[in-house]
């Protein structure tokens, strides 16, 4: 049975990291401006419309066109991060992949980029209606059990609760080669990575809770680094007067302030943003890039080898030997 | 004969990559359907509009504030039903058309005939029958109910579910089952209610799997079109602005309203028309694998 190497999916991930930082900080890039853009265009209008609900509440008219405009402005930016992320993710699967492909940081707007946000679709729609029909299966059975009384009718919903959620993460370890195959094989692949996934289940799963594992540990070495920065810059600092500052923002011009202070720190702010986006890019990639290795090491490993050319050693019982 | 459920899939792009002017026409049906609509319910819309955006902002609405939405909606329904069947009718049969007689390409592949005629047929028998099937499986399920109520059984629940989940998954199979009536009426060009059922025996899944697919590819197909018509929503403020204009007749709504009325009626029909043809041509693509007809290409 083919198999795949789960430290060679991670040395492919972090070989990526290493070998192509540009790449990296690219798609973190991509994937940090429009939440960047989405608060700078969305804070003011939520400042807005916080001072107005504390100064007397939403009404209807100009103000409540606005909490729609908010709406409609807040779901656009959802929907433009999604398609970035399905733009990057494509891009990452494709670098793993297919590497020859390196031109513009393996970006592209094309097939590979519809057949993954498709596929990407299909499993988020099938997870959620069967997270939905399991729910209320549980919800049934919990009903049933319940007269069954303390500690047995807890023990059993607990059980029932790990089950779904344990469940979940199995079908989307199952489910995880779907989309790099997609790119792989340049189709829908839903049948090449169903069976590219047969037997791997478990090792996906292992995977995917060792990638979790450390992603939050770099987050937290991050966090600290970021902590010990943060104390020795800010030596000194009144607490007590910002904190105050903080609950002062009942006043529309506390969020107008924003703005100039921004623009008066603004090295400071790409500093960040150059740090932020090398961070995303890299979780971003630690995130995909396995799953891209898996899928190519098993496709590897599956192909069946081309049986030896038939030598003919011998000649035709009907020729003339000479 | 078999086909396959991703290529089919893609059919409704192929169509409009091979003949985008069709989109055109089929956008016109749309807008000329939206404006007859607005003309004969527009009136409704503010309120029913008001109705929305006040049961949205509550999380509990009592059972009178439903069934005055409820009254709304139906009230609009019954004037949009006649008119969307015949409109979806024709639309239908040319989508069919569009891919499994790929050479009448006139006039966007619509028409006013016999095969619309028998699609219209077909659809309201089919559709009668399952909604009478419906309500028998929703209706045996309310007895179930009730009858777990009453024994006072806790884990009759368990069966109820399961019923619940059997009379869905039972709903979903007869749906696949017949879903290849309407090429089959417009390809063979005669009535044709049961052949449906015995064309897909045996390609349930495939069917099913292309069928979400290209459900998945619509809805993907509204996402974008939603981001590209946001500007304009966004600046008309969209059908919800008219929650402002309770009580005002169609005529003047248009007065007062007409950038947000017709930036709606132009982007749905765009949207409306692309998701027609990549939710409904897989199907006919389905039923020319599945007799080994050559390709449209």
């Amino acid at each position: 049975m083919a198999r795949f190497a789960i430290d060679t999916a991670f040395a492919d991930a972090f070989r990526l990291i290493r070998g192509r930082p540009i790449s990296v900080f690219v798609w973190g890039l991509l994937v940090v401006v429009p939440v960047i853009v989405g608060l700078g265009l969305m804070m003011p209008m939520m400042g807005a419309m916080i001072v107005e609900d504390i100064h007397g509440g939403l009404a209807t008219g100009p103000d409540f066109a606005r909490m729609l405009q908010f709406q409609g402005l807040s779901g656009l930016l959802n929907i433009v991060q999604m398609l970035v992320l399905v733009v990057v993710y494509t891009a990452i699967m494709r670098a793993i992949v297919r590497p020859t492909e390196r031109a513009f940081f393996s970006l592209r707007i094309g097939m590979d980029e519809l057949r993954v946000a498709v596929v990407g679709l299909a499993i988020m729609v099938g997870i959620y209606a069967a997270v939905f029909a399991l729910g209320l299966l549980g919800v049934a059975i919990g009903f049933g059990v319940w007269q069954m009384g303390a500690p047995t009718n807890w023990l059993i919903i607990v059980a029932m609760v790990l089950i779904l959620v344990v469940g979940v993460w199995l079908a989307m370890a199952r489910l995880s080669l779907l989309a790099p195959a997609s790119v792989l094989y340049r189709t829908f692949a839903f049948a090449e990575g169903w069976k590219l996934g047969r037997g791997q289940t478990g090792r996906l799963f292992g995977m995917m809770l060792l990638l979790c594992l450390m992603i939050l540990a770099i987050e937290m070495v991050l966090v600290m680094i970021g902590m010990v920065v943060l104390g020795i810059t800010a030596t000194g600092m009144n607490w007590t007067e910002h904190m105050h500052d903080a609950a002062m923002w009942t006043d529309l011009e506390d969020w107008r302030e924003m703005t100039p202070w921004l623009i008066a720190n603004w090295p400071w702010c790409v500093l960040l943003g150059v740090v932020l986006s090398f961070l995303y890019g890299m979780f971003v990639t630690l995130a995909v890039a396995p799953f891209a290795s898996a899928c190519r090491q098993l496709a590897e490993s599956s192909v069946t080898p081309e049986p030896a050319p038939i030598v003919q050693d011998a000649a035709p019982s009907d020729a003339v030997e000479l | 004969m078999t086909f396959s459920a991703t290529e089919a899939a893609f059919e409704g792009f192929r169509l409009v990559r091979r003949r985008p002017l069709t989109v055109v026409f089929w956008w016109l049906v749309y807008v000329a359907v939206f404006g007859a609509l607005f003309a004969v319910a527009g009136t409704s819309l503010p309120g029913m509009m008001v109705a929305v955006q006040e049961m949205e902002g509550k999380s509990d609405p009592s059972t009178a504030e439903l069934m005055a939405l409820g009254r709304t909606f139906l009230g609009v329904m019954s004037l949009a039903m006649p008119l969307g069947l015949l409109a979806s009718t024709v639309l239908n049969a040319a989508v069919a058309r569009a891919v499994v007689r790929p050479a009448e390409s006139g006039w966007g592949y619509l028409r006013i005939g016999m095969d619309e005629l028998r699609v219209l047929g077909v659809s309201l028998v089919l559709g009668l029958a399952f909604i009478l099937i419906e309500v028998v499986c929703f209706g045996l399920l309310g007895l179930l109910t009730g009858l777990t109520r009453a024994s006072g059984i806790p884990m009759m629940w368990v069966v109820v579910v399961l019923a619940g989940f059997a009379a869905v998954a039972f709903l979903v199979w007869l749906m696949v089952r017949f879903s290849l009536a309407i090429p089959i009426v417009v390809a063979e060009r005669r009535w044709a209610l049961f052949e449906s059922f015995a064309l897909t025996r045996g390609h349930f899944w495939p069917l099913l799997g292309m069928a979400l697919l290209a459900w998945v590819m619509t809805m993907l197909v509204a996402l974008l079109g939603g981001i590209a018509a946001l500007p304009v929503t966004l600046t008309t403020g969209g059908l919800k602005g008219l929650a402002a204009y309770d009580g005002l007749s169609a005529l003047e709504l248009v007065q007062v309203a007409a950038p947000a009325i017709l930036g709606w009626v132009v982007i749905n029909a765009i949207l409306s028309a692309l998701q027609l043809a990549v939710m409904y041509a897989p199907f006919s693509a389905a039923y020319r694998g599945l007799k080994g007809l050559p390709d449209a290409d």
